[in-house]
This record gives structure tokens, sequence and C-alpha cells, in this order.
């Protein structure tokens, strides 16, 4: 049998980058990407041969059956955790690295689809709060786990904004 | 819509969107445009799949395309009434600037 790896990585939506240029350098050294699993957080790797392949991450919140056909004809393969809106594509490559998103548009379309989400959530989390806080019964480690989610998503949300008011001023290109 | 709401709402188009477009002059799939335009311009314009998703999309909600087919899967798009007028009114502005750029150059 192969040598296997697992690796935990935690990784943030709005610099979906850092995950796939890691991922293109454990091609590079060997380490085959053979599933993604707990969230997209947990990486299992099969040892090989060096690939050259690209990765890019996707997030959808409904997509058509065009959008896999579309990809697969373009020839992404599709790193499946079954747990959509992320979406893994690679591809095999020779000379110049392929990207799913070619302008800065798209970015900027995927960062909103994130805040959508967020913004569903965060609401909710908060209304869900003030409700167990002016129950009073609940223990304090309850209230103090709600708050934390409640801070993460503010964070989430703050980030994205940022770095989209960044690609709109040109700060950051897009590949 | 008036001519002065579709400037306002769609111009100016991007590459990318300008590309898919002109392309849907001719019904075609998406994958099938990305070909396209990789050869019309000689392939300095590749369009990302997730970029040409998106275009799509968004584009058939705002009525500027419409699905006329589906083959294995792919959905076969053209140009709508509204659609070209915007692309018209986006080509008169890039003519405009065009001509404003040789005329001051001394072209």
């Amino acid at each position: 049998m192969n040598e296997t790896k697992t690796v935990w990585r935690w990784w943030w939506g709005w610099h979906p980058e850092k995950i796939e240029n890691w991922l293109e350098e454990m091609e590079q050294d060997g380490w085959h990407l053979a599933k993604v699993d707990v969230n997209y957080l947990r990486f299992k790797f099969e040892k090989g041969e060096s690939r050259k392949i690209s990765y890019c991450v996707d997030y959808q919140l409904n997509v058509q059956e065009n959008y896999f056909e579309l990809f697969s004809e373009d020839g992404w393969e599709l790193v499946d955790d079954k747990n959509v809106p992320w979406f893994i594509w690679r591809k095999h490559y020779q000379d110049e690295r392929p990207h799913i998103y070619t302008d800065t548009k798209s970015l900027i379309e995927r960062n909103n689809r994130q805040m959508w989400t967020v913004g569903i959530l965060l609401p909710v989390e908060i209304f869900i709060f003030c409700m167990v806080l002016m129950h009073g019964s609940a223990e304090i480690w309850v209230l103090a786990m709600l708050f934390l989610v409640i801070l993460l998503l503010g964070y989430v949300t703050l980030q994205l904004y940022r770095h989209n008011k960044k690609l709109e001023n040109n700060e950051i290109r897009s590949s | 819509m008036d001519t002065k709401k579709l400037q306002k709402k769609y111009l100016p188009l991007t590459e990318s969107a300008y590309y898919v477009l002109i392309s849907l002059n001719k019904p075609r799939h998406g994958y099938g445009i990305m070909q396209h335009v990789n050869e019309i311009t000689a392939g300095r314009i590749n369009i990302g799949a997730g970029t040409m998703y998106g275009n799509l999309s968004r584009m058939e909600k705002e009525g500027l395309i419409s699905p006329v087919a589906e083959e294995d899967r792919k959905k076969i798009y053209e140009l709508s009434e509204k659609g070209k007028t915007v692309l018209e009114l986006e080509i008169s502005r890039l003519e405009e600037l065009l001509n404003h750029g040789k005329t001051e150059m001394g072209k």
C-alpha cells in the first residue's frame, strides 16, 4: 500500500489561494490529494510522483447541472466532500497555471455569495443569543460559546468586506 | 427600459462579459464560448470556467441572454433583444473611446 498522510488545515474563505497554493506544492512534492473531509479541514494524501496540478476553490449556493458540465469540459476534476457550498477543483497543466476565475468581478462575486450566507446566519445567531440571555437560566459556557460564534461570524463578514474593497480598488490582482 | 437606464445599469461591461455577449450572437454553450473567445483573441483572453459560469447565470437572470436548448446537460444560450441593445450601446461607447483616443493622439 502507498504511504499516506493526513493533515488538518484551517483556512478562511476570503483567501482560498492559501489552501490552493499549499495543495499545489504538496502535489509537486508527490503528495496526491486523495480525500478532503470534516468540513474541508482534513486533507488526506497518498505518496506518488510529483505532479503539476492547479487547485481552485469555489463557493456556490445553488448550482445548476451545467456548472459541473462546464467545468469537466474544461478539464477540471472535482475533489468531492459532498459538502456544498464549497467545491475544490483541480486540473493538470504544463505551462501556465489555469484558474477558474479570470477576472476581479468574479472573485468579488464569490465573496458576495459567502457574505450572503453569513448575512443570514449572523442575525439568527444574535437572535438565539438574546433569547438565551433573556431566559436567564443558561449556563455561562453556553452563552460564551454562542457569543464566540457571533464574534467569528462578525469577523468573517468584516474580512470579506475588506477583501472586496481591496479587489475593487485593484490592490489585489486576480490571477 | 430606456437607453439611459440600460447604460447606467450595465455599462461598461467587463472584458469577459463583452466577449460572452458578442459570442452569443450565435447560439453557443459555455465551453463553446470559451473556445470561441480564445480563438478570436488568438489566445489573449482565456475565460475561466468559474468566470464563465458566473457570467452566464447572472446574464440569464438579468435577461441579457436566454437559454434556447439543452444538449447532454449543456445549456445553449443566445442573445436576447435586451442583450442585443446593451451590446450595441457598449459598442458605441467603445467606438467613442477609440475615436477620442485617435483624435487626441493625432492619428
